[in-house]
């Protein structure tokens, strides 16, 4: 059948139930985690559990109102979802958690460097490869300085900060 | 010695002289307080064996321009980039990158430049005259007190959440929630830690302010390429001189705006542990309460940036009071310059104003030039800072996401606290896909700890009984002025709805 202007426009609510629903399930799992501590522990749950599941129910009923009234929709969009895994964007995500995973193993400058690189490649196209090359190694080498040499953060250790320490020293 | 206006005078000199000490220590300050993690007070930490080697002045000059500086320099790239510096910048952001999206950068820096340094020059002054006075608000804020101080800063979810009260009051409550994080006040016992030790302590601020700001902005500015359209771009671009004048001239053309908001952020800064985020966001709801057009709050109304950077910088001599007139420090910096002054053998307390004069009321001297200063160095910076918002997110994105990980790691050295700010993130991004305003999530988050913290000792005093929270004659007046600031709003617009029609 083919769509008609009216159910273009129709709103998806499904985007707007994961904020509640995060809301719900956390105080779910908190007041779960308190339910033998002291009146002392469970006071701030039941102030302020009840109220974020109460206003979270609110607005849940009330979307679900406007469902069966067709005015709005809930469509879980796996079609765009999955496409959404191709972008630039997505890749940049997965590169930024990757950074979380090997700073701990290669060390603060190194996987700057490389994190910098990547990314720059990715949201540029993947234009002037040894133009960003240059200017990852200067941010990192920047951050560096900053951060371990001048207000000396523990930052992980790698391979290119001993070398780095080696020819300060 | 003779305390009058010409030892005043003589003061103000001498710390002009200081010049050399106090330029360089405004722009380090800048650097450490535009960079989440990074504060004066750690920085201070860091550079402490360099303070004890100096002359004490010379030490407390450089502590005191660093600190002044960096509570500015928090502004910056929450105005610029939406990535407050300090919790203390968490409700800049608010009505300051909206400017700075619609390509008036420079004007909004300028206004948070003039409000901060008016704002500073003014409690400093203010803080002189009524030291002896202003250090006892200290011991009439109790437990019940701050319950609703703390209210009062909470209350601003509802004005966040005045586009869309449902989404605002979910985002907020689920923030506070997030805040209830770690062990509880009394009995510690762990609540809500998913078995992370590292969560015992309750959610650290950085991670949860680099996350729901920087990191999920991050992620949203790569959709467009850059921070705003073509044609704001090139508004940018055409900038000249004239917008940090008008950026001047808005500032002060509103100067009660920036003299009462300043002074909120003078008294909340005397009373221990409050600190600039509260101070901000009270200053925030508080304007937007009396204002004329509170619906322009929010969009880049100037009157929204005044506020908190007015009352964040009134916070900086409000700390100083109770460390110079009763020897308690009021916050973290004002605890390591006791440690400085008393290794220096430099007595702190009301021995202070006795025995060194010149030290005493030199430092609030040092703030003010400070001040002076940082207006004569900073303010014309204002036109090339806000060239930041024109650089491609090919490159901002990977710097920010980069440096604001690195920085929620400082704080405590822990790389859990990375992951903490990158999951902040994720929720902070689709908080913002699906119309939630990451600023309620984050004053829950920030000011839910207090608040349960002050009610429960309260509660625990009075063995549980509620009424205790209006048991005393300074608490119910707060509670009356609160009341009285959440009905204003609607009285005034019906009030102001009547009159049109009469008309």
């Amino acid at each position: 059948m083919p769509k008609t202007k009216k159910n273009q426009e129709t709103h998806n609510i499904a985007g707007e139930c994961v904020i509640p629903l995060m809301g719900i399930l956390f105080t779910v799992y908190y007041v779960y985690s308190i339910v033998d501590a002291p009146w002392t522990a469970q006071v701030n749950a039941v102030l302020v559990g009840t109220t974020l599941i109460l206003v979270s129910t609110l607005f849940l009923i009330k979307k679900l109102h406007l469902l069966s009234l067709g005015t709005v929709e809930f469509k879980v969009p796996v079609t765009s979802f999955l496409s959404a895994l191709k972008t630039p964007q997505t890749a940049f995500i997965a590169t930024s958690f990757l950074y979380l995973i090997f700073i701990d193993f290669l060390g603060f400058t190194l996987t700057t460097t490389l994190f910098f690189w990547t990314s720059m490649m990715i949201l540029g196209d993947g234009k002037r490869p040894y133009h960003k090359a240059c200017l990852s190694l200067i941010m990192a080498l920047i951050g560096y300085a900053v951060f371990i040499v001048m207000f000396e953060t523990r930052l992980p250790i790698g391979m290119l900060e001993q070398i780095l320490g080696k020819v300060i020293s | 010695m003779q305390i009058d206006a010409m030892f005043f005078l003589e003061t103000f000199l001498h710390h002009m002289g200081l010049w050399w000490v106090v330029v360089p220590s405004i722009f380090l300050g800048l650097i450490v307080g535009g960079i989440p993690g990074f504060s004066a007070a750690n920085t201070i930490i860091v550079l402490l064996p360099f303070t004890f080697l100096m002359d004490v002045e010379v030490g407390l000059v450089f502590m005191i321009a660093l600190y002044c500086a960096s509570r500015l320099g928090a502004g910056i790239p929450a105005i610029l980039v939406n990535i407050p510096g300090t919790a203390g910048a968490a409700a800049t952001p608010l009505d300051g990158y909206p400017m700075a999206k619609k390509g008036l950068g420079q004007r909004a820096l300028a206004i948070s430049f003039v409000s901060s340094i008016i704002g500073g020059l003014l409690t400093t002054a203010v803080a002189l005259v009524t030291m002896p006075w202003l250090a006892r608000v200290g011991f009439y804020m109790h437990s019940v007190e701050m319950v609703v101080v703390m209210l009062f800063g909470i209350s601003l979810i509802a004005s966040v959440a005045a586009k869309d009260t449902i989404k605002g009051l979910i985002a907020g409550f689920f923030g506070l929630m997030i805040g209830s994080i770690g062990a509880d006040h009394v009995y510690a016992t762990p609540r809500g830690t998913m078995g992370f030790l590292e969560l015992y302590d309750g959610v650290p601020l950085i991670p949860a302010l680099v996350g729901l700001f920087a990191i999920s902005e991050a992620f949203m500015v790569i959709e467009s390429g850059s921070f705003m359209s073509k044609e704001k771009i090139q508004t940018v671009r055409n900038a000249n001189w004239s917008e940090t004048m008008q950026g001047v001239k808005i500032t002060i053309s509103r100067w009660w705006h920036v003299t009462w908001t300043s002074l909120i952020g003078l008294v909340i800064g005397v009373i221990p542990g409050a600190g600039a985020a509260i101070a901000s966001f009270v200053a925030y709801q508080q304007s937007r309460t009396f204002s004329k057009t509170p619906e322009a709050y929010g969009t880049g109304h100037a009157e929204g940036l005044i506020a908190p950077e007015a009352a964040n910088n009134g916070v900086t001599a409000g700390t100083l009071i109770p460390l110079m007139v009763l020897g308690i420090p009021g916050g973290a910096t004002a605890a390591i310059m006791m440690v400085v002054m008393q290794y220096q053998g430099v007595p702190t307390g009301p021995r202070l104003f006795m025995e060194r004069p010149d030290l005493g009321y030199g430092v609030f001297m040092a703030m003010f030039v400070t001040y002076l200063l940082m207006a004569l160095t900073i303010l014309p910076m204002s036109r090339y800072m806000s060239r930041v918002t024109l650089v491609s997110t090919t490159y901002m994105s990977p710097i920010i996401i980069a440096f604001t990980l690195v920085g929620s790691f400082v704080p405590r050295e822990y790389l859990f606290d990375m992951y903490l700010a990158f999951g902040f993130g994720i929720v902070g991004y689709i908080a913002r896909k699906t119309g939630y305003h990451v600023a309620a999530i984050l004053i829950g988050v920030i000011l839910g700890p207090l608040l349960e913290q002050y009610m429960l000792r309260a509660l625990k005093m009075s063995d549980g009984d509620p009424l205790v929270l209006f048991s005393s004659p300074l608490g119910n007046t707060l509670w009356l002025v609160l009341v009285l600031t959440l009905a204003l709003p609607t009285l005034l617009k019906k009030h102001r709805e009547r009159t049109e029609a009469r008309s």
